[in-house]
Parts: structure tokens; C-alpha cells; sequence
């Protein structure tokens, strides 16, 4: 009961969280050791604006992950938000920030779209936000039919400003991972991952369990949004199709984040690192000159490896109980040594 | 009107009618015994309370104020708390929270303030005479008559005017805590209701209690006027001697066991060794979530072996073992279909010629399966989700009969079924045994153990704790092997 009470008490920062960190920084490293090109500021603000879609879009990923749901949405929403920056701000340069905010609301709509759906008409989850991503794809190309478009270099700087060689995209990752780390101590935050490791338990224990699913897609829409503007801001156009490379990429963030699939585990913070892991790889196959086909087989293996992790951390726990256990057959002696570990 | 007022309350599952017009009454402060074998409607009437479930019919009136049904926000703020025997707490989040689910602390913007919580949630402890339980600790980290305390203490912050406890002493040895804190809450106006089938327990604490069986109310009674064995034939509905078939009565153990399992590690298991010979029954004790799951999974091959051998002589069986699931709707049956194909849906190679089911034989062998747990014909062509929970019990144990294995291993084989068809099963059980099989079998119900086992193993935390034989075979023993009260006593000294 000691052990277990400090342990407790220890317990800030989740192992999860520190090994997605560790993957990044490894890979992080190793890109700069093999491409000297890589080690100046100028490439790592490109490097922040590149990856900022996808560790903004994760944020939403996970959160809806840890309440035990899926959301494929952020494709869709993703999509139709650069294509509507592209329009809304080809045709009224100077409206950047209603324009932005707009972006926003439509985004937070689709969230909250979505999980009314789910959570008080109880249909699956994948399904619903599979057909909304669908929709949404389907209006973007109502808006424009083919990839195109200029967007104001006014705009664009909006999301590409730096400040004395710093991007600030890296202070707004920061500021929305803090704001992650605040919803997360929160009541809501413990409803959401008491939810997903029991939606019943959570239900029974009197928790806001609806209100707070709905709450997690549309906090998720809101990151998708936001994903998108950063996406026009990096491509400077618009594309219907934007959003669908992040279907798979997404997810794929979140496992090298070593979020749960499977709910109630997990931090935003660790995918955010994910969706770096995710960026730099191919940088640093290129660094290393391995063929660009290699990339998705590495990439692939990469994830299977992060997953595996806390199956090696058990085999390791496992190997460290042994030894003590077989040295003394008699089970009495076995016992109390057992206690005393 | 009595301060707590149940009326006619009706629920209906599918084909299962889990309470037929129940009525139950309480006096302000009154702690109310409700006995009942599993299965007989205790749970459903206390999801009813809770607002977890919507009732067909029927009313709940509190101080005079109707209970809205369905909404379990709505029964928290007339005064209802609720102590789950399933315990209803998400593991991931800590005791402290759990306590102080309605009056979390915050801070400035809205952050749960770990300190603060903390700190009154040690206060809501020391005001209910457990400052021993760590508030920082997650409730996946304590152990299991903790957290049956912290759910008591959380139901119990709710209970402004009616707290429903249920089988809350499965988990928890000490009554005498538990007694002390409901009587204190009973002094300050709350009616309690007392879910247990102990009856020395509800002699001790209640001052009257109703008696359901089926989800219909069979009886009332006033602490000390009923002889024990009159409420349990009142809870059972039929005399208690003939409800087990006989024993067998040979020693088995001169013969070559049929199961030999040799410190085996699984799951929760670790290091357990047995063997269960010929014609045995042998039985497993242990409260909720001590490896019994894992063990019996592990043995039917569903659970991985981590380290160990489990050596089957199979003989003249066609299987090593079948097994008969925990939850039989999410484990065993094909809900939406028939009874006759769930009842042959594992021995497809006998009805099959050249890869092809013939629907004849099917259904030949499937009647002959049905006469064999009798099952009426006439269920044959239903599909099994249709059926009540004792006919859907006995497809599962025609299926695995007629796997034929050499060892029938059944996990808690009569949850949620009805008194006859109990009766209907030991039988079942019984002459499988005889036949010269071995049978391992897990029950949540001790005196079922007792009833039906040659020889019981309590286990406890992975490991056996006792072994019962023959006349050895009682209750008490068997419950305290399943405490591990000897150690018990030692590391919860505080109490």
C-alpha cells in the first residue's frame, strides 16, 4: 500500500508521455547528426510551420481517443477549412482575422455536429464522423473544383510570423498544449479519462459523462480547424483534398504519441511529439540518402516498434521478479520475499 | 405514507421478467433487509433507484416527492445514494476524487486543486472512521475491500434520505464498521436498504426486511421472528435439502487424475498446482477479481500461459475442456440466432457431409441435445435471445456437452438463473461427473459450492489459500480462505 501511495503521489508526468518524447528526440537528434543542413534556426522555425497541421490536428485526434471514440472528421474538417481560407480570403484580403475566427465556428459546428450524434443518438462513432468527413469533402469541392487558389501574402504571414528567428507557430503549439495540460486537470478532463477506461463506471459515479463527450469533438473540431489554417498558411493555396493524407497520418501521430486506442490513456502532449517523430522521419531517411519508397516500410515498423514499447517495459518488470523467485522453491519463503519487494 | 415509498415496480428484459409489480416501504431511519438469490430482481430494483435504468411501470416516492425514472442525476438530488456490488468506480481516477465527485475543490480557473482535494477528502474519511485509506492512492491501486469501503463512504455522501447498499460484506470483512457508519446514518434520518443474503447479517442490523424471488416480493419479515431455514425457503422457494444431488462418496484420489496442473502462471495466477481426478467436482472459492477468471480462461486456452504445465488425459473424450462462459450473452450464445444452432454450432463436423451442414441432421442432433438438458422443443426455432435466462443457460451447457470434453470447466454457471433451473443443472453437473469426467466449476455463491463440490479450493491474490474435502466443505472455512484471513487480520491491523 506504501509503494503503490507514492508511487501515486509521483504520478504527474505518465510514462506514455516520456517515452513519445524520448522517440522524438532520437529522431530528432539523428536528423541533425546526419543533415548539417538541418542545425540552424532558420531550419527548425521550417520545420515547427511544417509540422503544425498535423501536431495541431492530433491534439483533437487523441482527445477524442481517450474518451474511447473515434473521429475521422479531422480529414474533412481539415479540407474544407483551407479551402475556405483560400476562398473567403482571395476574395476579401483584408478580413484575415473574421475570416479566421469564422473558420473557427465552423469548426467547433461540425464538433459539436458530430458528437450530438454520437453521444445522444448513440450511433458509432466512426461512422458518423466517416460520413462528415465525407460531406465536408464534398462541399469543399463544391467551393473549388480543383486545387488552386491564391491566398494573400498577409495571410499567410499571419501563421508564419517570427520573432528574433523563433516561430511563433511553436508559441501557439505551446500555448494549445498548455491549454491541453489545463482541460486535462480539470473536471472535465478527469470525466474524459474516466470515460474511456469505464464509460460505465463513469455514468454510475454520477460523471457529466454526455456533456463531456460532446465537449471532446467539439474541443476536436476546433483543433481541426485550426490545423487547416496553418496547412494554408504552409501551402499558400487551397486543395479539396487537403484533409486526406491526415486520415492516416493522424492516427499514425497518435501511436508514435503512444496514445490508447482503446481509451483512458494517453496525452495530447505525447501525440503532439508524435506528429513531430512523424515529420522528421523522412528528413532524416533523406539525411541518411535511403530511397524515398523506404519511407512508408520504416515509417510502418517505426510505429509497430513505439507500440511494443510498454510490452517491453512488462517483459523487463517481468525479468526483474524472476530471478528472486526462482531462487527459493518453498512457497512460504516465496511469499514473504514477495512482500517485501 | 411511509417516508420511503416503492410501488408496483415492473421491469421486463427481452423474455426475462426481472421485477413483476415489487413494492417495497420505509420508515425514516429504517434499515430494511432485501433478500434474494442472484438473479431474483435486488440489482434491477437498485438500477431502478439509481436512475440507471427506466422502469415499465410503477412509482418511487421519497418524502412525498415523486422519483423522476431514468435520470441518475435526478435520484442523486432526491437524496438516494448507492453502493454498488459491482464496483462502479473508473479505475483511473483517484480515491480523493472519487469521494469528492459533487464538491470537487477548484481553483481560480476552473483546475481541480489537488491540495485542497486532498485535504477534504482526508476530512470526509476521518468523519466516517476510515482516515487509514490513502486519498492519493487510484482506485485501480487498492485493494478490493478498500475500494468497496470507498464506494460505501461515496454512496453514503449521497444518502441524504435513502441509501441502498448492495451485498456490501462480499468485499468487505468488517462489519463492524460498516454496521456502526449505517447506524450513525440511519440516527440522522436516512432509511437504508440492506441487499445481503447473510442472513446473520441482516438478524444484526435490520429491524425488518421483504423477501423477493423472481422480481415478485414472497414475503415480509421482523428481525427474529423467522427461523433462518424458513427464509431460505422462502428466498429458494422450495425445502433447502433437495436442492443438491447426492455427493459421490468414494475417495477419488486412488485413481490417475484426468487434470494435472503444475505451477501454473496466467494473468492474475501465479504458481498454482492441482489435479481434479475422475468423477470429481471440484470447486473454486474467491471473491471478485483474485485470478479465478484468468485461472479458469487459461485452463480452456483463452487466457495465455505464462508459465507452467497443464497436462489432460483425455481418454476417451473428444476434447480437452469446454467451457461454459462468465457472461453468456457476450461469450457463448448467437443472439440473434436459433436455439437449435447455437446448441450445434461446435460440433459442425459431425452434421456436416463433405463441407456441407444438412440442415436433417442438424436438426436431429440438436433435438437430442435439447432432450439431453431438457429444453423444450418448442424453443428449438426461437432465436436465443428470446429465451429466459435459464433456458439461454441450458443451450450453453448443451453445447458444451456435447463437445464432450474431459474436463467441463464452468465459470459461475448459474448467475442470473432461476431456482428450478439451478436445480436442473446441479443434476447436469453431477452426472457429467459421473460419467467418469472431471468438472471444475467457479460459483459467486459459496453455499452453491457446498451444495454441489466433492472438494473446494479457496483462492485468494493468484493462490490457493485452502483446500476443503468431504466433510470439510463449509461455508465459514470456505469465506475465510477466500478473505485470506490469516493475513488479513495482520495487514489490516488499523481496523
Amino acid at each position: 500500500m506504501t509503494i503503490s501511495t507514492i508511487s501515486a503521489r509521483r504520478r504527474r508526468i505518465s510514462g506514455e508521455l516520456v517515452a513519445a518524447v524520448v522517440i522524438f528526440v532520437v529522431i530528432y537528434s539523428l536528423l541533425l547528426a546526419v543533415a548539417p543542413f538541418e542545425r540552424n534556426l532558420y531550419s527548425f522555425s521550417n520545420f515547427v510551420v511544417l509540422m503544425m497541421p498535423l501536431a495541431v490536428a492530433v491534439i483533437g485526434t487523441s482527445t477524442v481517443l481517450i474518451t474511447g471514440g473515434f473521429d475521422l472528421s479531422v480529414a474533412g474538417t481539415l479540407g474544407l477549412s483551407n479551402v475556405l481560407a483560400t476562398v473567403l480570403t482571395s476574395a476579401y484580403p483584408d478580413m484575415g482575422v473574421p475570416i479566421t475566427i469564422g473558420i473557427l465556428g465552423l469548426g467547433l459546428v461540425v464538433g459539436l455536429f458530430n458528437g450530438v450524434l454520437i453521444v445522444l443518438l448513440g450511433l458509432q462513432s466512426i461512422a458518423v464522423t466517416l460520413a462528415s468527413y465525407i460531406c465536408m469533402t464534398g462541399v469543399a469541392l463544391i467551393l473549388l473544383p480543383a486545387p488552386g487558389g491564391s491566398v494573400p501574402i498577409e495571410f499567410t504571414s499571419m501563421f508564419k510570423l517570427s520573432v528574433g528567428g523563433f516561430p511563433a507557430a511553436l508559441g501557439a503549439l505551446i500555448v494549445l498544449c498548455l491549454l491541453w495540460a489545463y482541460l486535462s486537470r480539470t473536471r472535465f478532463g478527469t470525466t474524459l479519462f474516466s470515460i474511456g477506461s469505464d464509460r460505465q463506471a463513469a455514468v454510475i459515479s454520477g460523471m457529466l459523462v454526455r456533456a463531456t463527450e460532446v465537449g471532446a469533438y467539439a474541443f476536436a473540431g476546433v483543433m481541426y480547424a485550426i490545423a487547416g489554417l496553418f496547412l494554408t498558411a504552409v501551402t499558400a493555396s487551397g486543395d479539396p483534398n487537403a484533409g486526406f493524407p491526415f486520415l492516416l497520418t493522424s492516427f499514425a501521430a497518435v501511436a508514435l504519441g503512444l496514445v490508447s486506442f482503446r481509451g483512458g490513456k494517453g496525452s495530447a502532449i505525447g501525440a503532439v511529439f508524435g506528429a513531430g517523430s512523424l515529420i522528421a522521419l523522412p528528413k532524416l531517411l533523406f539525411g541518411l540518402r535511403i530511397q524515398d519508397f523506404w519511407s512508408g516500410a520504416i515509417l510502418g515498423i517505426t510505429i509497430l516498434l513505439a507500440l511494443s514499447l510498454p510490452l517491453l517495459s512488462h517483459v523487463a518488470k517481468r525479468r526483474r521478479r524472476r530471478p528472486a523467485a526462482a531462487a527459493v522453491t518453498d512457497t512460504r519463503s516465496r511469499k514473504d520475499l514477495a512482500d517485501v519487494e | 405514507m411511509a417516508f420511503v415509498e416503492i410501488q408496483n415496480v415492473s421491469k421486463r428484459f427481452g423474455a426475462t421478467r426481472a421485477l413483476q409489480r415489487t413494492s417495497l416501504a420505509l420508515d425514516r431511519g429504517e434499515i430494511h433487509g432485501l433478500l434474494g438469490e442472484n438473479g431474483a430482481g435486488k440489482s434491477t430494483l437498485m438500477k431502478v433507484l439509481s436512475g440507471v435504468i427506466t422502469p415499465d411501470e410503477g412509482t418511487v416516492v421519497i418524502d412525498g416527492e415523486m422519483l423522476q425514472h431514468g435520470d441518475p442525476k435526478a435520484a442523486r438530488e432526491a437524496g438516494i445514494g448507492i453502493a454498488f456490488q459491482e464496483l462502479s468506480s473508473p479505475p483511473n481516477i483517484s480515491v480523493a476524487m472519487k469521494l469528492c465527485l459533487r464538491d470537487t475543490p477548484k481553483n481560480v480557473l476552473g483546475m481541480i486543486a489537488q491540495k485542497r482535494l486532498m485535504s477534504h477528502a482526508r476530512t470526509v474519511l476521518d468523519e466516517y472512521h476510515a482516515p487509514y485509506i490513502p486519498v492519493d492512492a487510484l482506485i485501480s491501486e487498492v485493494d478490493l475491500a478498500t475500494k468497496q469501503q470507498i464506494e460505501i463512504i461515496a454512496g453514503m455522501r449521497d444518502a441524504k434520505r435513502l441509501l441502498v447498499l448492495d451485498e456490501p460484506t462480499a468485499a468487505l470483512p468488517d462489519t463492524a464498521w460498516l454496521f456502526a457508519r449505517m447506524r450513525h446514518l440511519a440516527a440522522q434520518g436516512t432509511s437504508i436498504i440492506y441487499i445481503s443474503h447473510k442472513l446473520k447479517e441482516i438478524e444484526e442490523i435490520c429491524s425488518q426486511g421483504t423477501v423477493i424471488r423472481n422480481g415478485r416480493n414472497v414475503g415480509n419479515f421482523k428481525a427474529g421472528q423467522e427461523s433462518e431455514k424458513e427464509l431460505v425457503e422462502l428466498m429458494i422457494g422450495r425445502s433447502f435439502e433437495h436442492t443438491y444431488p447426492e455427493k459421490r462418496d468414494a475417495d477419488v484420489r486412488a485413481v490417475e487424475p484426468i487434470v494435472m496442473v503444475n505451477r501454473l502462471s496466467a494473468g492474475k495466477v501465479e504458481d498454482v498446482s492441482f489435479s481434479i481426478y475422475p468423477g470429481e467436482v471440484l470447486g473454486v472459492a474467491a471473491l471478485e477479481g483474485q485470478g479465478q477468471h484468468d485461472l479458469f480462461y487459461a485452463l480452456a486456452g483463452i487466457t495465455p500461459r505464462t508459465g507452467g504445465q497443464v497436462q489432460i488425459t483425455r481418454g476417451s473424450a473428444r476434447r480437452d475442456t469446454a467451457l461454459v462462459p462468465e457472461e453468456r450473452k457476450a461469450e457463448a450464445l448467437f443472439l440473434q440466432l436459433s436455439s437449435l444452432f447455437n446448441l450445434t454450432v461446435s460440433t459442425l463436423a459431425d452434421l456436416s457431409r463433405a463441407g456441407l451442414v444438412s440442415k436433417k441432421r442438424e436438426r436431429a442432433l440438436g433435438t437430442a441435445r435439447a432432450d439431453g438438458v431438457h429444453l423444450p422443443h418448442t424453443m428449438l426455432d426461437k432465436p436465443v435471445s428470446a429465451l429466459s435466462g435459464g433456458n439461454q443457460q441450458k443451450v450453453v451447457f448443451g453445447r458444451a456437452l456435447s463437445q464432450d470434453p474431459a474436463c467441463l470447466i464452468l465459470f459461475d454457471p448459474t448467475r442470473g438463473v432461476d431456482v428450478p433451473t439451478k436445480v436442473e443443472l446441479y443434476d447436469l453437473i453431477r452426472s457429467y461427473a459421473q460419467s467418469g469426467r472431471a468438472v471444475l466449476m467457479y460459483s459467486t455463491e459459496i453455499p452453491e459450492l457446498v451444495g454441489v463440490c466433492d472438494r473446494v479450493l479457496s483462492m485468494h491474490s493468484g493462490q490457493f489459500t485452502g483446500e476443503f474435502t468431504g466433510s470439510l466443505v463449509s461455508e465459514t472455512d470456505i469465506l475465510r480462505g477466500a478473505l485470506n484471513l490469516e493475513s488479513m487480520s495482520a495487514q489490516r491491523g488499523t481496523l
